[in-house]
């Protein structure tokens, strides 16, 4: 139980213009957390991340990753963004896009060495993509998809994986797929995950934050089994509001 | 005398050849990244408003040619900076832009005492009346932008598809966009010696439109498209020698064309 923090949030408020987003929001990642953050649409969860990355900053409190600043240990963390951000027209294959994981502001000419090679294979592989390696992107299944992006942040080797609703476009046998490969890629990472939808989440994180401005974690197994029940009658949002009353 | 004859006989015809060549390589390079960051207007509002730095070098008694260039150059900063910053009215901004820039050269070439210029010229270009010395100029910006592309390839590759992620990996995107839109602004300059700024967007646009429909990496499609250019402007050259018409709008229309028969091919192959 004692694993060091790696991400901490002490009293954190953000303000986009004159809206409060967040509101004193406190909570640590361990590592090898698998931590959930749950919270309706415009409740905060992507602020969170963007935090997290350092493409934000908070109005106030503090915000430590690896007990530095956020944005400066960019080589120890991804992010597996949501895939219906990108162009389905774009021409790029699914090799191509796992070696944008290992772009670099040194990054010159257009060829990839042996080793970058290498590793975008693994991480093909380590995702069970590397068939499709070829495949142009925009052509996938949202399942492929993601695990395309997933294989893109695994690539550079992070300690931390963050994921914007990993599950929000895939129907809910893809859904389970998704977390297991979450659940076995957690042996070696902390991950850092968002989702407006309760879904399966519980049944494999060990720990889960609701936020809906305010931020209420629940840490204890009691806790979540609760919001199990609550889920099989009542509406996923009612139940976040039930429970946390937030 | 047929074509070929022509080519072989006169050096106007040659130095034609040798401008189509490098407008081929740059707006092959150019073209595929305005095609796949879907910036044609941007694209666009650089090429129009270069007209304003063509009138000012030409009221103020510099060279057009360097004007442009600064324009171009000017124009690709201050776009790309309301790409990255605005979040809304971008178009209408940009769009004043174009508006403004070109107005702002007809009224110094209005004013340019004795009226020397040819606004046609800027507006239309000439492939025929390209000289030595333009060669000489062209092959320079060409230069830059290949070896700018390709020392940049990468990351500019990784901006154009996701601009977030190579932050993420340490890319300065801001600066890595401003630098594309600037290679973007360069072949402005060498098309508007070729088709003249009103056409610039039919060759930033068509030729890498019609080779993404056959190729699925940005390689692929900069090759297909540097190969289309050329034949565009070749077949467009024969066409306007033989039958005397505009070159620019000959090769223009040649371009349109085989677009519209590769996105109809391509539709039937799928459907």
């Amino acid at each position: 139980m004692d694993k060091p923090e790696v991400i901490k949030f002490n009293k954190v408020s953000f303000f986009y213009g004159k809206n409060e987003i967040l509101r004193d929001v406190t909570f640590s990642v361990k590592k090898e957390d698998f931590f959930a953050i749950i919270g309706p649409n415009g409740g905060g969860k992507t602020t969170i991340l963007r935090l997290m990355l350092g493409f934000i900053r908070p109005t106030s409190g503090k915000i430590t990753v690896f007990g530095e600043e956020p944005g400066r240990n960019l080589a120890k963390i991804a992010s597996v963004p949501q895939f219906s951000s990108h162009d389905r027209l774009f021409p790029i294959t699914v090799e191509e896009v796992v070696l944008q994981g290992l772009v670099k502001s040194t990054s010159f000419f257009p060829f990839y060495t042996k080793n970058e090679r290498a590793k975008a294979e693994d991480a093909m592989k380590k995702l069970g993509i590397s068939d499709r390696a070829d495949a142009r992107f925009g052509d996938l299944s949202g399942g492929l998809k993601q695990r395309t992006l997933s294989a893109r942040a695994i690539v550079s080797d992070p300690e931390i994986l963050l994921l914007d609703e990993p599950v929000a476009s895939v129907d809910s046998s893809v859904e389970k797929d998704i977390y297991e490969m979450l659940l076995d890629m957690n042996k070696k990472i902390t991950i850092v995950m968002v989702s407006h939808d309760i879904g399966f989440v519980s049944s494999f994180v060990n720990k889960i934050g609701c936020v809906n401005r305010i931020f209420v974690e629940h840490n204890s197994k009691d806790e979540m089994c609760c919001l199990e029940e609550h889920h099989a009658y009542s509406g996923k949002t009612t139940m976040i509001h039930h429970k946390c009353g937030i | 005398m047929g074509f070929l004859n022509a080519l072989s006989t006169y050096s106007f015809l040659q130095n034609a050849v040798i401008a189509a060549l490098l407008a081929a390589l740059s707006c092959g390079i150019s073209g595929t990244f305005v095609h796949i960051n879907r910036i044609t207007f941007i694209a666009g509002g650089i090429a129009h408003a270069v007209l304003g730095g063509v009138g000012a070098a030409v009221f103020f008694g510099f060279s057009p040619f360097f004007g442009a260039i600064v324009t171009a150059l000017i124009f690709a900063v201050l776009l790309g900076i309301i790409r990255l910053k605005a979040t809304q009215h971008e178009d209408t901004v940009i769009g004043a832009m174009w508006a403004c820039g070109m107005s702002a050269g007809i009224i110094f070439i209005y004013l340019t005492p004795g009226y020397a210029v040819n606004l046609n010229n800027y507006l239309f270009g000439n492939i025929l009346l390209v000289s030595k010395s333009d060669i000489a100029a062209l092959s320079v910006l060409a230069a830059f932008v290949i070896l700018l592309s390709a020392l940049f390839f990468r990351q500019f590759k990784a901006v154009s598809f996701d601009e977030e992620n190579a932050e993420l990996h340490g890319v300065k995107a801001s600066l890595v966009y401003i630098l594309m839109l600037s290679v973007i602004a360069l072949t402005v300059v060498v098309l508007m010696k070729i088709v003249g700024l009103i056409l610039v967007i039919a060759f930033m646009t068509l030729p890498a439109a019609t080779a993404a429909i056959f190729q699925r990496k940005v390689g692929g499609i900069i090759l297909l498209s540097i190969v289309l250019s050329f034949v565009f402007s070749m077949s467009g050259l024969f066409v306007s020698y033989t039958w005397n018409l505009p070159t620019g709008a000959i090769i223009t229309l040649v371009s349109g064309t085989v677009y519209a028969v590769s996105l109809l091919f391509s539709k039937v192959k799928n459907s």
